[in-house]
């Protein structure tokens, strides 16, 4: 009975040495932070004369027509600017499909349009810009005017009334 | 031999009454002698709080409440201590030229701590011939931050602190997309 009493009490400090000695931890410790900031496409802004930037999908220009005069040619410039922030750089082409301003079949007043390009690594190819956008935040990058004008010959009668057209953008990216 | 040592191990369990049969006179005393191991753990606690850890992993880390540290100092011994962070800024992983996001803010239960750009260390490097003195390190794009002095007491063995890290906003809105990590390093120093 002594020698069964004796094993327990001796094995006490043993345990508690054991128990402090196993669950070291190396000097320094270290947390690993991560974070993801997710990718944006491309998008397209722009802005008008009077310095009114629209990023919407829908944007008006009003063209008011002359009343004193037989013969006129409007035009308004829009500047147009990317933003995105891409893993990759892509290119990106950006077309214009136009339909002239139109009361009714009768009273139609075509549109044409004009592209100029901005800064390096974009053209234009016909009716389209061509640009390459880098990978990285990018914000507001100007590429490009676009120049719509709207035309009445002298011999054209137009009947009084609102008239509605539109210029649709598309992008194409890869 | 044999016998004594029993009676002494009983007279540790039983205390007084038994002490009075083994202290005979003229008997020879048995001293006993145990001692418990110092010890000095630093770690993160693990989610339901019951464990150490050496590593610590937190996802979200760019958001602008950024993310919490559960820092955890345990000992039994009377010391005093100093712990230090060394901090790197967000980097973005994977790519050639990797972008970075820094680190807006550190603090401690809440208090604010400010980095140092360099800081007076023993030199552990073996090979150097300036081995085991002390030198000015430089942390380059690295920060260090004195978080916590502890003056330990008898009694208490577990500190807990809370360590918040926050991305800079301005950096996050305008960094490129991808996976971006830093690391927060934490030692001790004992100053005793």
């Amino acid at each position: 009975m002594r020698n069964a009493l004796m094993i327990p009490m001796l094995m006490i400090p043993m345990a508690l040495h054991a128990a402090v000695t196993s669950a070291n931890l190396p000097d320094a410790v270290t947390a690993r932070l991560n974070g993801t900031i997710v990718e944006d496409d491309i998008s397209i802004s722009f802005t008008d004369e009077a310095g009114v930037t629209e990023n919407g999908n829908d944007i008006n220009l009003v063209f008011d027509f002359p009343v004193d005069q037989d013969s006129w040619e409007i035009t308004h410039t829009l500047l147009l600017s990317y933003s995105g922030n891409l893993m990759n750089a892509k290119s990106a082409r950006i077309s214009f499909d136009v339909s002239p301003l139109k009361h009714d079949d009768d009273n139609v007043v075509d549109i044409s349009i004009s592209l100029a390009s901005e800064g390096d690594n974009i053209s234009v190819d016909g009716d389209s810009f061509v640009l390459e956008v880098p990978a990285g935040y990018q914000n507001g990058v100007a590429f490009g005017t676009l120049s719509i004008t709207v035309k009445k010959d002298e011999d054209q009668k137009l009947t009084a009334g609102s008239y509605n057209g539109s210029v649709v953008v598309n992008m194409n990216a890869t | 031999m044999k016998r004594l040592a029993c009676l002494g191990v009983i007279g540790l369990l039983f205390l007084l009454p038994v002490t009075g049969e083994t202290v005979l006179s003229g008997a020879p005393y048995l001293y006993l002698d145990a001692s418990v191991s110092g010890y000095l753990l630093h770690g993160f606690l693990n989610d339901t709080k019951t464990e150490l850890r050496d590593t610590y992993s937190v996802d979200d880390a760019l958001g602008v409440d950024g993310v919490d540290l559960p820092y955890t100092i345990e000992t039994n011994k009377k010391a005093s201590l100093a712990v230090y962070a060394v901090v790197t800024p967000f980097v973005q992983q994977n790519v050639p030229n990797p972008a970075s996001i820094a680190v807006a803010s550190l603090q401690v239960d809440g208090k604010e701590i400010y980095p140092e750009t360099s800081r007076m260390m023993t030199n552990s490097n073996a090979a150097s011939e300036e081995a085991n003195t002390v030198v000015r390190r430089d942390y380059g794009t690295e920060s260090i931050y004195s978080l916590v002095s502890l003056d330990t007491v008898l009694g208490k063995t577990q500190y807990d602190y809370t360590i918040h890290v926050t991305a800079n906003q301005s950096d996050v809105a305008t960094a490129p997309a991808g996976h971006y990590v830093s690391s927060v390093t934490l030692s001790i120093e004992t100053r005793n």
